[in-house]
């Protein structure tokens, strides 16, 4: 994410958009409701960067305790925080976009679109680079 | 007259004749119980009318149009909804991820 962000998003090159697909379960629905939370906070990214950090190296359970650690890294309000994974706000929403997602298609998670293109999973950077390249020379032509 | 005389006598005993097998018919219907006589009655018994048998008509059609359901391809429903982004909104290249945190 930081060379992306450092190589095609910092250069003005990329607009890059994540949205939720929360299709593995009630803690994948969880972790999404986390990140929600933090963005009521205004650190989506920061938050978002953290737990799939420790996603990619610990696979740790999500929890409300666990979610609430990773909100105190991030120097998030605590209790602001809590209150709102406890009130469920962001269920409905979470849940809701994963059934449109599949509903229009998208085969597995990660699901990608680069202008529009669809690209099904995860790959090496070096990948996402060879489509992000070509997008930006077809958009140079027009 | 001995000729009318026989006739009368034949008159008569064929006569008796049926008086017995007419009070013999009335005796056995006599014998007849009664549970056997409540048979029912020969009216036709009210059936209530089966969907089957009633004249069907067609459901009305509907004659207020549908309103249409916009349908957005993924990429549009996304670009649509997008929450969280990071870069210039007029970047040449638009790259959405959506995505899992498990």
């Amino acid at each position: 994410m930081s060379r992306l962000r450092d190589e095609y998003i910092e250069t003005g090159k990329v607009r890059f958009i994540f949205s939720h697909y929360a299709t593995l379960g009630p803690e994948s629905t969880k972790a999404a409701e986390g990140s929600e939370c933090a963005a009521d906070q205004d650190a989506f990214w920061p938050y978002h960067d953290l737990l799939f950090a420790d996603q990619v190296k610990n696979h740790s359970r999500v929890t409300d305790e666990y979610l609430m650690a990773l909100a105190g890294q991030v120097g998030l309000d605590t209790a602001h925080f809590s209150d709102c994974l406890d009130n469920g706000g962001h269920d409905n929403r979470v849940i809701e976009l994963a059934m449109r997602i599949k509903a229009r298609g998208a085969r597995g998670v990660p699901g990608f679109l680069i202008n529009g293109q669809y690209i099904a999973g995860a790959l090496p950077y070096e990948d996402f680079q060879g489509y992000l390249d070509a997008a930006l020379a077809e958009a140079a032509l027009d | 007259m001995p000729l009318f005389r026989s006739f009368v006598v034949i008159v008569i005993i064929s006569m008796s004749g049926l008086t017995a097998c007419a009070g013999n018919r009335i005796a056995r219907s006599a014998d007849v119980p009664a549970a056997i006589t409540a048979v029912p009655s020969s009216e036709p018994e009210q059936v209530a009318p089966t969907p089957s048998s009633t004249p069907t008509t067609p459901p009305p059609t509907p004659t207020a149009t549908p309103t249409p359901t916009p349908t957005l391809s993924l990429a549009e429903m996304l670009l649509a909804e997008a929450r969280h982004s990071q870069g210039a909104e007029d970047a040449p290249v638009t790259f959405i991820e959506f995505s899992d945190f498990k």
